[in-house]
């Protein structure tokens, strides 16, 4: 009962006409940088935040965060429109949601991420509201040896990733950890492979690598041949989802929710963990896996809820706990703190207006970002009409600029390209990227995670069985190994006896 | 793409607008018309982190005060030498400046082998503007709530204490360093990137760090972490009531980040002393005063000369706990 007044206290909070409008506000500005890759809500609201200070806190925090969930939205849309990226939680989204695309179901895929995402908005402000205090505890009892464990059991199933020919796939799991371990590593301030290049001090930016990767190296092998270059514009079929669609997606977008909402308490998980989760999981739970990387509808509903829901659930331990789980979540704490409000596990009493007006505003941004959305599906696939000798300098245009913005280096821009091509040449090869970008995020955060909990146990192995959740996961990888590995030597074997 | 273009519009005006400031030659840097076009402030870490927000919250008011807007750039990249680089190599004329801090200033010169610039003879301070000391934090459930009780813990303990930084060379992972090996103390480093630390910290798995006060402001006022000292002169204004380490007998233990402006060496000294005089009318201003106390930052002000004087004594002190410390960046 005391939930059910404290919601509607959040709801007259952020239903007044003021921040109704600084939602709206940020909604908007979320989604146009989320369209564009690399300018991101980091540097968006890193430009916003001296303006907040003159603004109520309140206010101020609901606009903030709805660039940063708004974003989310806005990202998965040139992904699959044009193959591009806009954010690092959009990757996994290119690998059906372009397919789609190509099928002339831009319409769908949109729609479907559109209504994905609201969905997970929607449960994730009630799973906030619920519980968010109670399970913001879940994240301290992950310790390095947890978070080692949960990504290696990520990695042995990055081979659900794997379409077609399962060495390519390992293949290019082991480029991603490799090209993962280019930068300077924490524990001795070392830089490694880059070959006195100051600007791969600090590694491989994702955003290079995705866009180069996905978008340009596409752009090429469009180019390359004549008949494909017609192909967005000989079809554009129904805008939205049919009913066949949401049947399919409601399974995924259910299963993307909890699974992003798990991950988005863990404030040491990446953005795009939970998303690379959700696809793994349904292809494994799918009845024909081999429909996904060929436009399948639930590889753009599970991922994209996923990450909706990973990315408001990241307020949890803000809030609660005053642990920020990325730069921008650091920088929202900040803008708090300079309005004298200190984030914690005494907010919700301290600030009940700003704790649940939050909450509530997050709801209702979420149903602004889905009727912004919709209607602009029409116009994205209409995007698609024109013609691809005009259409690509455009994506290679936005993509510079996007990644140029990142860190005012030009020297990611000749990276980039330079990824273009490598990305061309796996394609022809018939290297699958997305293996390749999920070794890329987990690698690092495997061994930063290995060494640490190695340098705290003093070298000891055992570490890794003695904490429970870090055990459980362990037994958790070997099964999905054997249950992976078991249908491979059963055809061995009957070979060997036929 | 049309439709498009449309809404990129604002974004795309900022940034042609970045474009053009850096082509446009430089006009004659007379100090009474300075500043007569946009002024660049390079940033050497990415947004959202304590030298960024300065930043933004003094180049805002200098925007106002100048007539001329002050565009912060970020210019992140190893360790922060990227951006120092970018601003020793930029044209002396004060169109552009950057915030810097103790690290790529008074740390990196010693911790970075081959270091293609000298920050203490490439660039000329303008003003320092803020003072952000650490504060020596540990979890309640250590039972160690002084620095008797921690010292004694680290002599006891199998395998030495832990402590966090965020990251090697930093101010974080020297203040420990300093602590312990004063007290002679068996203490392993556990570096972390930035602040990820406070999430091992909070649940116990490191005894003790050396964290900005902004960063665990919130968890020493409900309890979850126990300040035991600052590391700063005097006492810090957002934790009035603890003790510094000299208060409790460590003497010239005074480890924390300072922020600063910057020019490229050669610009005009009237022009360093223009900028000098607006940063120290803005740093008192009240408005600006509390949102520093907030931000954990002490305002600092003062001369150019006061300010080249404070980093030489910092270049030289980091210089030998760097080298004690055995931490280098290759």
């Amino acid at each position: 009962m005391e939930m059910f007044q404290n919601i509607l206290f959040g709801f007259s909070v952020a239903l007044s006409i003021q921040n109704l409008l600084y939602c709206f506000l940020g909604c908007l500005l979320g989604t146009l940088i989320g369209v564009l890759p690399g300018i991101g809500p980091l540097a968006t609201i890193a430009m916003l935040t001296p303006i907040t200070f003159s603004l109520p806190p309140v206010g101020a925090l609901i606009m903030l965060a709805g660039i940063y969930y708004g974003a989310q939205y806005g990202g998965s849309t040139t992904a699959i429109l044009v193959n591009l990226p806009g954010e690092t939680s959009a990757v996994v989204t290119c690998i059906d949601g372009y397919q789609m695309a190509r099928q002339g179901r831009a319409g769908p895929a949109l729609g479907i991420a559109a209504i994905g995402s609201f969905f997970a908005g929607t449960l994730c402000t009630l799973i906030i509201a619920l519980f968010g205090p109670s399970i913001a505890e879940l994240a301290l009892e992950f310790g390095p040896a947890e978070y080692f464990s949960l990504m290696l059991m990520g990695l042995v199933t990055a081979a659900m990733l794997a379409q077609g020919d399962m060495s390519k796939s390992l293949a290019m799991v082991i480029v991603g950890l490799l090209l993962g371990m280019v930068g300077t590593d924490v524990n001795s301030g070392w830089r490694r492979f880059s070959f006195d290049i100051a600007e791969l001090g600090d590694g491989i930016g994702f955003v290079v690598l995705a866009v180069g990767v996905f978008a340009l190296g596409e752009i090429v092998a469009n180019l390359g041949s004549a008949e494909k270059r017609t192909i967005f514009t000989s079809k554009v079929g129904a805008l939205f989802p049919s009913k066949d669609d949401l049947r399919r997606s409601s399974g995924p977008i259910l299963r993307g929710t909890l699974l992003g909402a798990f991950f988005g308490v863990l404030p040491g998980t990446g953005p795009s963990v939970a998303s690379f989760s959700s696809y793994m999981v349904e292809k494994k739970v799918a009845k024909d896996p081999s429909r996904f990387g060929h436009g399948a509808i639930e590889g753009v509903a599970g991922p994209e809820s996923a990450n909706n829901a990973d990315a408001q659930c990241k307020f949890i331990p803000m809030l609660t706990l005053g642990i920020p789980a990325s730069g921008t979540m650091a920088l929202m704490l900040g803008a708090l703190m300079i309005h004298g409000i200190a984030p914690g596990p005494t907010v919700m009493t301290q600030k009940p207006d700003l704790f649940w007006g939050l909450i509530a505003s997050m709801w209702v941004g979420n149903l602004m970002l889905v009727l912004l959305n919709l209607p602009l599906i029409g116009l994205w696939v209409s995007l698609l009409k024109v013609p691809y000798r005009m259409l690509f300098p455009a994506i290679i245009v936005f993509s510079s600029i996007g990644i140029f913005s990142i860190n005012n280096s030009p020297f990611e821009l000749y990276l980039a390209a330079l990824f273009g091509l490598v990305g061309f040449v796996w394609m022809k090869f018939g290297c699958p990227p997305a293996p390749m970008l999920l070794g890329f995020v987990l690698g690092p955060m495997m061994e930063e995670n290995l060494r640490r909990a190695l340098l705290l146990s003093r070298g000891d192995p055992m570490v890794f069985v003695t904490q429970p959740i870090s055990l459980g996961f362990l037994i958790a990888t070997v099964l999905i190994a054997v249950t992976m590995l078991l249908p491979a030597l059963r055809k061995r074997r009957g070979a060997i006896t036929d | 793409m049309h439709m498009a273009s449309k809404h990129f519009a604002p974004i795309l005006a900022v940034i042609l607008a970045l474009v053009c400031s850096f082509l446009l030659p430089a006009a004659s840097p007379a100090a009474d018309a300075y500043p007569t076009q946009a002024v660049k402030v390079i940033v050497a870490f990415t947004p959202g982190g304590t030298t960024d927000m300065l930043t933004r919250m003094v180049s805002t008011r200098l925007s106002e005060k100048l007539g001329q807007t002050f565009v912060v750039e970020n210019k992140p990249g190893a360790g922060g030498n990227i951006g120092t680089e970018f601003v020793v190599r930029a044209a002396p004329d004060g169109y552009t400046l950057m915030v810097n801090s103790v690290g790529p200033i008074a740390v990196n010169p010693t911790l970075y082998q081959n270091l293609p610039h000298n920050p203490i003879t490439d660039l000329e301070p303008v003003v320092q503007l803020a003072d952000v000391p650490n504060v020596l934090v540990v979890p309640p459930a250590a039972n160690t709530p002084d620095l008797k009780t921690l010292i004694a813990k680290g002599k006891t303990k199998q395998g030495g204490l832990s402590y966090g930084s965020t990251g090697i060379g930093t101010s974080s992972h020297l203040s420990s360093f300093m602590f312990a090996q004063t007290e002679k103390v068996a203490a392993v480093h556990i570096p972390y990137k930035g602040a990820d630390a406070l999430n091992d910290l909070l649940a116990g798995r490191v005894d003790f760090m050396f964290a900005t006060i902004p960063s665990v402001m919130a968890h020493i006022n409900s309890g979850k972490l126990v300040p035991i000292a600052v590391s700063s002169a005097k006492r810090s204004r957002s934790l009035p009531n603890i003790p510094t380490m000299i208060e409790n007998g460590y003497p010239g233990f005074e480890a924390g980040s300072w922020f600063g402006f910057f020019a490229p060496r050669g610009t005009p000294r009237s022009i360093i002393d223009k900028l000098n005089g607006a940063v120290n009318e803005i740093l008192k201003d009240p408005e600006i005063d509390k949102q520093m106390v907030f931000a954990g930052a002490d305002p600092v002000g003062g001369s150019p000369e006061q300010f080249k004087q404070f980093i030489a004594s910092e270049h030289k002190k980091w210089a030998v706990v760097v080298k004690d410390s055995g931490a280098t960046a290759k």
